[in-house]
C-alpha cells in the first residue's frame, strides 16, 4: 500500500462517513465536509510536479496474483493530467453544489456518497496499470453515473436517461472487457506497461483486430461517440453540477484516456487510425450540427460536449500515425503535434465546458428555465454570468485570447498534416473539421447572444432575473481565469504537463528530457490555419445573422428513423422476444417443470451411457442377494404400486413414507448407520410436511387426462427407472481410478474424528456443506416469502 | 395470522389447559376430509369428539427424550453416527410432535423464538468458523482438535469441527421449522 493507492481509496473511505455527517450536522451543508476530499487529493497530485525525466515505477499491491490481477497503480504525466482534472474539477463542482443543491430539500447524503464513489472510481481508471482493475473502476464510474443521473428519480425522464446511459456504457464496457481478455491472451499479462512493452507480440497475434475493435467500442460508448452519443443528451437530467463534472469534464473523457493510453500498444496501423479519426470527425460534425437547433441550453451543451469529444478523438487518431512503422522522424514529429493538441484541447475543454455548464446551471437555478426561447436581454441583470458565458463560449469557438484558440489552431494543423501526408484520401478530414467548427461557432454565438442580448422576456420567467450569489459564481470565475491564463502562458503549461503527457501517448519519439512538441506560439504569420479561423468567423457571423433563413434544413431530418427510436425499438423488441420465449416454457405447472428436469436427466445420463458405450456391468464382484433383501424390495414395489392406485391422499402419503422407510432398511443392511438415521428422520419430517400441506390441497379427483399427457408420463417414468437401473449396474463394471475412499479412512489422523461420514461433511468437504446449508436456508426463506406474499395478496381487495 | 384462532371457535382464554382441548387444525381437518359427510369448506369446525389426552401426555415426555437424543447425536457425530444435520432434523421432529399435539399458538408460547433467526444464526456460525482460520492466515475452514482436562468431566476431546456442526444443526433446524410452522400457521 503506497500513498497513491491510498489516494485512490480515500474517496471510498470517506463514503461511509458522509451520511453520518449529514445526520449529525444538519445545519452545515454536507458539501463543506466533502470538499476536503477532492481538495486534499488535488494538492496531493500537484506534489508530483515538477515531473522527473525518468519513468515512474509501477506500484503493485497484490490482489489475485494467481490470475495476474493486482492493484497496480502508475502515475505518469497522462494519468496525472487526468487526476488533476478529476480532483480539481471535483473540488470546484463540490463547491458549486454547496450553493446549487439545497440542504433542506435534497438528499445530500446520497448525492455526495455517489459523487465520492465516482471520484474514486475515476481516479482508479486513470491511475490503474492493471486492465482488470481498470475495468472494475470503469464500470464503477458507469454505475455511479447511473445513480447520479437518476438522482431526481421521481422524474420519469431522469430514470429513463439513467437506464439508457447505463445500458449503453455497460454494453461498451463489456465488449471492452472481452477485448482486454484477448489482449492478455496475446501478451500474457494484464499490465498495461507490460502490454506496451510487448506491443509487437500483440500486433502479430490473430486476436489483434478483434481486441482492438472491442476495446474501441468500449471507449466510444463511454466517450459518447457516434452512434453511441444518444445517452449523453438524456443524461442531462442529472443535477447541473453533475452534468458539469461527469458528463463534460471527466467521465466521458475516460474513453479518450483509454484510447490515448493504449495508443502505444495498438497505434501505428491503418485500422486504428481510420476508425478513430473517422468516428471522431463524424461525431464532431454531426453533434455540432445538431447542437445548433437545440432550444434547451443544457441539451445544446450536451451536443457540444459530444462534438468536442469527437474532435479530441480524431486528434488521437491522427497522432497514432506517428507510430507507423518506417515513419521518418521528421514526419513523425508532425503527427506528434496532434497528440499534443489532443491533450491541450482536452484540458481546455474541461475548463471552458465546466464553466459553461455552471453558467447554465446558474441561469436554471436563478430563473427557473433553460429554454432559450424564454431567455434574452440578461446582460444588464447578470453581468458576471454574461462575462463568464462569453469567455467559455469564445474559448470553445476557438477565438483569442482564450486557451481554446491555441488548441483549435493546433487541431487544424493536425487535420492539415493528415491531408499533407496522406494526400487525397484524407481530404475530407480538414473539410469536415472546418464545417464542424463553423457550426461550433454558430451555436456558441447562439449560446451567448440569444441568452444575454436582445429583448428581455420577464413575463415568461418563473422568477425575476437577478445575479447569482458569489459562491455560485466563484467556480466558473476560476475556470474562466484559467481559460485566459492558458492562452497567455501555454509554454509553461506545456513544459510541465502537456508535453510529458503527449510523450506518454507516443513514447520513444523524443528522448527523455527533450520536448516532443516545440514552442506553442500565438502567431504563426499568415498560415492556412489562420485562414480557416478567419473563414469560420466570417461565415459563422453570416450564418448566425441569417439563422432563421437556413434553419429550415433541420425540418428535413428524419423524425421516425433516428438513433433514439432505433434504440427504444430494439429494447422493446428484445423485451418482447424474451418474454415470449420465457412464456413458452415457464407455464406455472409443476408437472411441466418436472418433465423438463426428468427429461434432461434421461437424455444426459442415458445419452452418456449410450454414446460413450459405458454399459459394461460386471456382476462378478457382487455379494449374494439375500432373501430378506428381496423381501424388502418386494415390499417397496408393493407400496409404490399402492401409491399409484390409491384414491385417497392419506393412503398416498402413507404409501410414500412406507417406500422411504423401507429404503432406509437397506442402509441398515449395508451398514450405513448415518444414512439410515438421516433417511428415517427425513421420512418422518416429510410425512409431517405432507400432512400439513394436505390441508390446503383440493380433494383428490379422478379426471380424464389426455392420452398424450399419460403417454409422456409413461415415457418419463420408464425412462427414469431404466436409466437409473442401468446406471447402477454400469457402476459395477468400472474401476478406472483408485477409489478415493482410502484417503478418508485416515480420518482419525487427518481430522481427529472416528466417524468418517461426519468428518467428510464437516471437515474434508466442509465447504460443500457450508454452501449447502446456505442453499437450504435460502430455500426456506423462499417458502416463507411465498406463503406470506400469497397471504398479502389475498388480503388486498 | 391476523385473526386469533380461538375467537372464531368461541372459546375464551388461551390458557394451556383450554388450548390442549383444541386440536391441531391440520390433523383435525384430515379427519374431516376423510369424513365424506364434511363439507368442502376450508374453515372446518372441529368435531369435538377427538380426545387427545394420550397424545398430550405422551408428547410431553417424548419431546424431552427426542431433544436429549438430538443433542446427543449432534455431539456424538464426531466419533459415532450422527452429526449436525441429523441432529437438526431430529429436533425438528420433536417440534413437529408438539405441533401435532397442541395448536400452533400454544407451541409458539412454548418455543418463543423466530425460526428464521435460528437458521440465519446457524449459517452465520458455519461461515464464521470458516472465516476465523482464514483471518489467521490458514486456509478457509481449517479445523483443529485438542484435548482438555475439565474438572469433574475428565478428559474431553474438543474439536472446532463441532462448532461448524452446531452451525449446520441450527441452520437445518431453523429452515425445517420455518417451513413447517409457516405452513401450519397459514390460514
Amino acid at each position: 500500500m503506497t500513498s497513491l493507492h491510498l489516494a485512490i481509496l480515500t474517496p471510498f473511505l470517506a463514503m461511509p462517513i458522509v451520511p453520518f455527517l449529514y445526520r449529525g450536522f444538519r445545519r452545515i451543508h454536507t458539501g463543506w465536509f466533502v470538499l476536503f476530499v477532492p481538495l486534499l487529493l488535488f494538492f496531493y497530485f500537484l506534489r508530483h510536479f515538477p515531473l522527473s525525466a525518468e519513468e515512474p515505477a509501477v506500484l503493485v499491491l497484490p490482489w489475485i496474483p494467481q490470475l495476474g490481477v493486482d492493484f497496480a497503480v502508475y502515475a505518469d504525466a497522462l494519468s496525472l493530467l487526468f487526476a488533476l482534472i478529476i480532483t480539481g474539477m471535483g473540488a470546484l463542482v463540490v463547491f458549486y453544489s454547496i450553493f446549487y443543491m439545497s440542504k433542506e430539500r435534497e438528499a445530500l447524503h446520497n448525492f455526495y456518497v455517489y459523487l465520492l464513489c465516482f471520484l474514486g472510481a475515476m481516479l482508479g481508471v486513470v491511475l490503474s496499470d492493471n486492465l482488470i482493475v481498470l475495468y472494475l473502476f470503469w464500470e464503477l464510474t458507469s454505475l455511479s453515473s447511473f445513480l447520479l443521473i437518476a438522482f431526481w428519480f421521481q422524474r420519469a425522464k431522469s430514470r429513463q436517461g439513467a437506464v439508457k446511459a447505463l445500458l449503453i456504457t455497460l454494453f461498451g464496457g463489456f465488449s471492452m472487457f472481452l477485448g482486454f481478455l484477448m489482449v492478455a491472451e496475446a501478451t500474457g499479462s494484464f499490465s498495461i506497461r507490460h502490454i506496451i512493452a510487448h506491443a509487437a507480440l500483440l500486433k502479430e497475434h490473430g486476436l489483434f483486430l478483434p481486441a482492438m475493435l472491442l476495446i474501441l467500442l468500449g471507449a466510444f460508448a463511454k466517450s459518447a461517440q457516434f452512434p453511441f452519443y444518444i445517452w449523453l443528451p438524456d443524461a442531462m437530467e442529472a443535477p447541473t453540477p453533475i452534468s458539469a463534472y461527469l458528463h463534460s469534464a471527466t467521465m466521458v473523457k475516460a474513453g479518450l484516456y483509454l484510447v490515448a493510453r493504449l495508443t502505444p500498444a495498438f497505434g501505428g496501423g491503418d485500422v486504428w487510425f481510420w476508425v478513430i479519426t473517422a468516428v471522431g470527425i463524424v461525431t464532431l460534425l454531426w453533434a455540432s450540427f445538431l447542437a445548433v437547433r437545440q432550444i434547451d441550453l443544457k441539451a445544446m451543451l450536451a451536443f457540444s460536449t459530444v462534438s468536442q469529444l469527437g474532435l479530441i478523438m480524431s486528434l488521437l487518431g491522427i497522432a497514432s500515425l506517428a507510430l507507423a512503422p518506417g515513419m521518418p522522424e521528421t514526419r513523425a514529429k508532425l503527427f506528434a503535434a496532434a497528440a499534443f493538441a489532443a491533450v491541450f484541447h482536452l484540458l481546455n475543454h474541461s475548463v471552458f465546458k465546466g464553466s459553461l455548464f455552471m453558467v447554465v446551471g446558474i441561469l436554471d437555478h436563478e430563473l427557473g428555465t433553460r429554454d432559450i426561447r424564454k431567455l434574452g436581454g440578461l446582460m444588464g441583470v447578470m453581468p458576471v454570468s454574461f462575462t463568464l458565458a462569453v469567455i467559455g463560449a469564445f474559448s470553445m469557438a476557438g477565438l483569442p485570447p482564450f486557451g481554446g484558440f491555441l488548441s483549435k489552431e493546433l487541431f487544424f494543423t493536425g487535420t492539415l498534416t493528415a491531408l499533407k501526408e496522406l494526400s487525397w484520401p484524407a481530404i475530407w478530414i480538414p473539410v469536415l473539421a472546418w464545417l464542424a467548427s463553423l457550426f461550433t461557432f454558430v451555436y456558441c454565438m447562439i449560446l451567448v447572444f440569444r441568452t444575454f442580448t436582445g429583448r428581455q422576456q420577464t413575463a415568461l420567467l418563473d422568477k425575476p432575473p437577478h445575479e447569482a450569489p458569489a459562491g455560485m459564481l466563484m467556480p466558473p470565475v476560476i475556470l474562466s481565469a484559467l481559460a485566459i491564463l492558458f492562452f497567455f502562458v501555454p509554454n509553461a503549461l506545456s513544459a510541465h504537463l502537456l508535453d510529458p503527457a503527449a510523450k506518454t501517448i507516443l513514447p520513444g519519439l523524443a528522448a527523455p528530457g527533450e520536448p516532443l512538441f516545440g514552442h506553442v506560439s500565438h502567431w504563426h504569420g499568415p498560415s492556412p490555419e489562420l485562414a480557416m479561423t478567419l473563414g469560420i468567423v466570417l461565415f459563422g457571423v453570416f450564418l448566425f445573422r441569417h439563422l432563421p433563413k437556413w434553419s429550415g434544413i433541420y425540418d428535413h431530418l428524419p423524425r421516425k428513423w433516428t438513433l433514439n427510436t432505433a434504440f427504444d425499438k430494439s429494447l422493446l423488441g428484445l423485451e418482447k422476444l424474451s418474454s415470449r420465449l420465457t412464456a413458452r416454457y415457464m407455464t406455472g405447472y409443476i408437472r411441466h417443470y418436472l418433465s423438463y428436469i426428468l427429461g434432461f436427466m434421461i437424455l444426459l445420463v442415458g445419452g452418456a451411457l449410450l454414446l460413450l458405450n459405458a454399459f459394461h456391468p460386471d456382476p462378478s464382484g457382487g455379494a449374494r442377494v439375500e432373501a430378506y433383501e428381496l423381501a424388502v424390495a418386494l415390499c417397496i414395489v408393493v407400496s409404490a404400486y399402492f401409491l399409484l392406485i390409491s384414491r385417497s391422499r392419506l393412503t398416498s402419503i402413507i404409501a410414500l413414507s412406507a417406500v422411504g422407510l423401507l429404503v432406509s432398511l437397506y442402509y441398515i443392511f449395508f451398514r450405513a448407520p448415518d444414512l439410515a438415521l438421516t433417511q428415517l428422520v427425513v421420512e418422518t419430517i416429510s410425512t409431517a410436511l405432507f400432512l400439513l400441506c394436505f390441508y390446503f390441497l383440493p380433494k383428490l379427483q379422478h379426471v380424464e387426462v389426455p392420452r398424450s399427457f399419460r403417454l409422456t408420463n409413461l415415457v418419463l417414468s420408464v425412462g427414469v427407472g431404466l436409466v437409473f437401473t442401468l446406471l447402477g449396474l454400469a457402476v459395477t463394471g468400472h474401476r478406472l481410478f483408485e477409489p478415493i475412499s482410502r484417503y478418508y479412512e485416515n480420518a482419525k489422523e487427518l481430522a481427529g474424528a472416528n466417524n468418517i461420514v461426519n468428518a467428510i461433511l464437516v471437515d474434508f468437504r466442509g465447504f460443500d456443506t457450508m454452501l449447502e446449508i446456505v442453499v437450504l436456508f435460502t430455500a426456506g426463506l423462499g417458502v416463507f416469502t411465498l406463503i406470506r406474499f400469497r397471504n398479502r395478496r389475498r388480503h388486498e381487495p | 395470522m391476523s385473526e386469533p384462532t380461538d375467537k372464531r371457535r368461541g372459546s375464551p382464554s388461551p390458557k394451556p389447559a383450554a388450548a390442549w382441548r383444541r386440536k391441531f387444525r391440520s390433523l383435525a381437518s384430515i379427519r374431516a376430509y376423510e369424513d365424506k359427510a364434511a363439507d368442502d369448506s376450508r374453515r372446518i369446525r372441529l368435531p369435538g369428539k377427538f380426545n387427545d389426552v394420550y397424545l398430550h401426555t405422551a408428547s410431553q415426555v417424548l419431546v424431552f427424550l427426542i431433544m436429549t437424543y438430538a443433542i446427543y447425536i449432534l455431539f456424538a457425530g464426531h466419533n459415532n453416527p450422527g452429526g449436525g444435520f441429523v441432529g437438526g432434523l431430529v429436533t425438528a421432529t420433536g417440534f413437529v410432535l408438539l405441533y401435532l399435539a397442541f395448536d400452533s399458538k400454544t407451541v409458539r408460547q412454548i418455543i418463543p423464538v423466530n425460526f428464521r433467526s435460528i437458521g440465519a444464526a446457524g449459517v452465520l456460525i458455519a461461515v464464521l468458523t470458516g472465516a476465523v482460520p482464514a483471518l489467521m492466515g490458514e486456509p478457509f475452514l481449517t479445523h483443529r482438535t485438542d484435548h482438555a482436562r475439565l474438572p469433574l468431566v475428565g478428559d474431553v476431546h474438543l474439536a472446532t469441527a463441532v462448532l461448524f456442526d452446531i452451525g449446520v444443526f441450527l441452520a437445518v433446524l431453523g429452515t425445517a421449522m420455518t417451513i413447517i410452522s409457516n405452513i401450519s400457521e397459514d390460514e
